[in-house]
């Protein structure tokens, strides 16, 4: 083709490409937005576990404030065309604007991991025994952290949270423990299990070196808790362990398995005789993203992706869960749930759930935790007649009538690291020991559902420092 | 409203341009122009709009007395009264805050600190009709009888909320009787779409890691993790605003208006003197056409008039001191080249004088980020590595390489390479392959709108982080 050709280059004339080049920019915009408007909008994400913003109730006072417009700018975001699309091509995007040695990078998640800090009901357990906490005497010695709070660390195709502990707020949760112990009586056992994330044990060996560890954390509040108190060193068990498969690659929890371990470092200082594993049914669902691929969206954890393995019993149990913190409804469950997530354990976190199990045992444990705990319950109850289970961040209700009422023999604390080192851990449980006792709901509001899982809490009275169980 | 954001791009924009391109009449695109100026402005602020349309007014008012009144009294009474008002309302909205807390603080007072909320864009606009009704007093433009056609100079959204300070002289024309081209058009797409990538891809990749660096605590920053923040926040706020001011500009040319240019590659600057001439060329401008020139120029008292007017350039940017001190360090700097620093710097190599300049303007960020004096001092020690702080730590060296293409693409678009590759292709090739130029022009900004809309719906991802599901 002849480029001087007096037609051709009349055809190819600039203002056609000049026109075309407006029109594209034109169409592209009009038409992206003829398609968001006209696309129904959803209400729930799946792949960021929350609601979408939605359309906005039209009132002046919203619109006066501002507040109608940003969340129509929200509304209009979260639902726009091909949403987890551009997100997840962002996330490639973005994972090649540079070199990354070692395979190695870095997420920080700006305040949110400090919801675990400011925790759930922050009004609800304001109350002046807090300012009483016992909170040690030593002067925080640690390190200063090199990573702010909430920094993942994506390393070997594993999503790794780095650890920044205080060792104030380790001594502020033993304090809390320690407390505990002082309240209750003598022939109620107490545990305390501080469970390892994956930190310590999967960084890569010039991190270690760099910034807190774990351990010295959890030798420091073992140092700190009363003689009263049995520590449960998970994290040696594990360590001796950590070729299995003992730690999600992308989810911040442990695996089953991780927990079978804490479980046998428990029964080793309970004086118990832990189950084989070779005992339990081994359950396994594959293809699990978890939380700190929802957080990053790192391309490396996609190719990881992660299997839930979870040991069934070889007892028959019961499970009741009690949904609301005002625990008037229950829910008969199964032990495990069939859901291809962490929640799989006793069916996720609730303010309290029940354990029965068919073992012969006449004793009962009560368990307060965080989502470590889960996966660590089962396997407890291959020894309590009931183990009942209370989520610290939810339950409202005094723990030490709670333990009287319930006849409880061994009182078992497992935190992950990062739980007992959050000041909202230490608050919160401290304030459990002192909120009211739970009242009693006459028999017509209560909406049981399944016969006998009424919590037997009783009465609303003032209960003695020291108690008998 | 902001440019930068789903709804303004998929549907305020091309909604604007299909209503503006429907009809020829010059009236009906003014009105359309000015009703959709009014919904971007309240879509933000939707009661403060008042005090712009008071401003407008107020000014509107005051040029037709001037223009009717000249050489008498009421033409000055005119210009001191709009003086008055619009520097009142900047005062009022803007600095009594400030001006009172400095009141207590320096005479121990206890006055009680009015708190407005900054009405969006009272910088740039009072500054704009500032100069409209200065310019009608100096005869250099005749004021605006239309009500109608003045109000769309202030209120054009274009460069309501965040400049540059268009002049009424400059588009006085454009108002009247505007013609637009198809290459204008295509220009101002061309022009939209790198503002918009400078501002996605640029500048708020860039304000993630100054968050994440300057916001955090100061006293765990290695000396490379301060300069390695600094260096992102001088990239964030020049994309950031010079991508502002490009799409400002490109919408215009859409729209056939002709804006200044505020911003001509600062970075490329030898001195001070020069940046300025470079940066935020509307806002220097107007300093210098409304204040220095008047004062005196550096004709009479040159060093005071340098100090007032540096004072003010530093106050207009916040009220605070770290903007004032900013802004007097920018005079110094002047001053100084003035006396004899340029003389010095002429004869160095250029390289030297480069390398001045960019630390002279990197320091100046510092200074201009942190209003809290006493983060400034901590900040400029661990920069200087004075305090007792690691110089380098793993961190910055994962970050750094992790935006390693990224950071030097950055890099590179401060320089005008853009404007090189322009001249070097018109040079070289023949015009009548202007249009496959318009062509790939075509294709690249399909590339860059993909990838800002991809970033912008990827900054919207937004995953509930609290570790219960």
């Amino acid at each position: 083709m002849n480029l001087n050709d007096p037609i051709w280059n009349k055809l190819k004339g600039e203002s056609l490409f000049l026109t075309l080049n407006g029109m594209i920019f034109f169409l592209f915009l009009a038409l992206g937005g003829e398609f968001s408007v006209l696309m129904p909008s959803s209400d729930v994400s799946s792949l960021e576990k929350r609601t979408l913003t939605p359309f906005p109730q039209f009132s002046w006072d919203n619109l006066l404030m501002g507040h109608y417009t940003d969340s129509l700018d929200l509304h209009y975001s979260d639902n726009f065309p091909f949403r987890d699309g551009w997100v997840e091509w962002t996330a490639r995007l973005k994972d090649n604007f540079g070199y990354r040695p070692n395979d190695l990078r870095l997420y920080t998640i700006n305040n949110e991991f400090a919801a675990l800090d400011e925790g759930l009901n922050k009004d609800t357990f304001k109350v002046k025994t807090i300012d009483t906490l016992k909170t040690g005497t030593a002067a925080d010695t640690t390190k200063k952290p090199l990573y702010s709070p909430g920094t993942i660390m994506i390393y070997n195709g594993m999503a790794i949270q780095i650890f920044t502990g205080s060792k104030t707020r380790a001594e502020a949760f033993a304090g809390m423990v320690n407390r505990y112990r002082e309240q209750l009586h003598d022939s109620v056992r107490v545990f305390c299990m501080v469970a390892p994330t994956a930190t310590d044990f999967h960084l890569p060996m010039e991190e270690k070196q760099a910034r807190n560890l774990e351990r010295p954390m959890i030798q420091h509040i073992h140092e700190y808790l009363d003689s009263g108190i049995q520590a449960v060193d998970a994290y040696e068990e594990i360590e001796r362990n950590i070729s299995d498969y003992l730690y999600f690659r992308t989810d911040h929890h442990w695996t089953g398995r991780g927990a079978y371990h804490a479980y046998r470092a428990f029964c080793r200082t309970a004086g118990l005789e832990p189950a084989d594993l070779t005992a339990f049914k081994r359950r396994v669902r594959r293809n699990y993203l978890g939380s700190l691929y929802g957080i990053t969206k790192d391309v490396r954890l996609k190719d990881h992706q992660d299997s839930v393995e979870s040991f069934r019993l070889p007892i028959a149990t019961t499970l009741y869960r009690f949904p609301d913190p005002q625990l008037m409804d229950s829910v008969r469950a199964n032990l495990f749930a069939e859901t291809p997530n962490y929640t799989t354990f006793l069916g996720g976190d609730y303010p309290l759930i029940r354990i029965e199990a068919d073992n012969g045992s006449t004793r009962n444990a009560l368990v307060i935790k965080d989502s470590y705990g889960n996966a660590v319950c089962p396997f407890l109850a291959m020894h309590y007649r009931s183990v009942y289970v209370i989520d610290y961040r939810t339950f409202e209700k005094n723990i030490l009538s709670f333990i009287q009422v319930n006849r409880i023999h061994d009182l078992i604390f497992i935190h992950n690291t990062f739980a007992a080192n959050a000041e909202f851990t230490a608050k919160k449980e401290t304030y459990l020991l002192y909120a009211k006792a739970y009242r009693r709901q006459p028999a017509e509001t209560d909406t049981t559902s399944v016969q006998g899982t009424e919590p037997r809490i009783e009465g609303n009275r003032e209960l003695p420092p020291k108690q008998k169980p | 409203m902001v440019f930068a954001s789903l709804i303004f791009l998929f549907l305020f924009l091309p909604l604007n341009l299909f209503l503006y391109y429907l009809s020829g009449n010059q009236m009906y695109r003014n009105v359309l122009l000015i009703i959709f100026s009014f919904f971007f402005y309240s879509w933000g602020e939707p009661v403060w709009i008042l005090v712009m349309i008071f401003s407008a007014t107020v000014d509107y008012l005051n040029a037709i007395v001037i223009e009717r009144n000249r050489g008498t009294v009421w033409a000055k009474a005119g210009l001191i009264s709009s003086l008055v008002v619009n520097l009142g309302l900047l005062f009022l909205f803007k600095y009594s805050g400030f001006f009172y807390q400095t009141l207590n603080q320096w005479f121990g007072l206890s006055l009680e600190v009015p708190s407005f909320a900054l009405p969006i864009g009272i910088s740039f606009y009072t500054f704009q009709t500032i100069s409209y009704v200065v310019d009608v007093y100096r005869s250099e433009v005749k004021a605006q009888y239309s009500y109608m056609k003045y109000f769309l100079f202030v209120s054009l959204y274009h460069q309501l909320v965040a400049g540059p300070i268009v002049r009424y002289a400059h588009i006085a024309h454009e108002i009247e009787n505007r013609q637009t081209s198809i290459k204008d058009i295509s220009n101002g797409v061309n022009r939209f779409c790198i503002g918009l990538f400078k501002k996605v891809f640029f500048a708020n990749v860039a304000g993630e890691l100054v968050k994440q660096y300057l916001d955090a605590d100061l006293t765990s920053l290695s000396t490379g993790g301060a300069w390695f923040g600094l260096l992102m926040f001088s990239l964030q706020i020049y994309f950031d605003f010079s991508g502002y001011s490009d799409m400002a500009i490109g919408l215009g040319w859409m729209f056939g208006f002709h804006y200044h240019e505020n911003f001509n590659y600062p970075y490329i600057a030898k001195t001070a003197t020069e940046f300025w001439r470079r940066w935020h060329i509307s806002l220097s401008t107007f300093f210098r056409d409304y204040l220095y020139i008047p004062l005196g120029g550096n004709q009479h008292n040159g060093f005071r008039n340098l100090i007032i007017v540096w004072f003010l350039t530093g106050l207009w940017h916040g009220a605070s001191w770290n903007f004032i001190l900013w802004g007097l360090y920018f005079g110094m700097l002047i001053g100084l080249e003035r006396i004899w620093l340029k003389a010095l710097l002429d004869r160095i190599p250029t390289a030297f004088s480069h390398f001045y300049l960019v630390l002279a303007a990197m320091i100046g960020w510092a200074i201009f980020y942190f209003t809290d004096l006493e983060r400034l001092g901590t900040f400029i020690s661990v920069l200087s590595g004075f305090a007792q702080q690691p110089l380098w730590n793993n961190v910055v060296s994962i970050d750094f390489m992790s935006h390693l293409y990224w950071l030097l693409a950055a890099l590179i678009c401060c320089l005008p390479v853009y404007h090189y590759v322009n001249r070097w292709i018109n040079e070289r090739f023949h015009p009548s392959l202007s249009g496959n130029l318009t062509l790939a022009y075509t294709g690249l900004n399909v590339v860059i709108l993909l990838i800002s809309v991809s970033m912008l719906v990827g900054k919207s991802y937004n995953p509930f982080l609290y570790f219960r599901f």
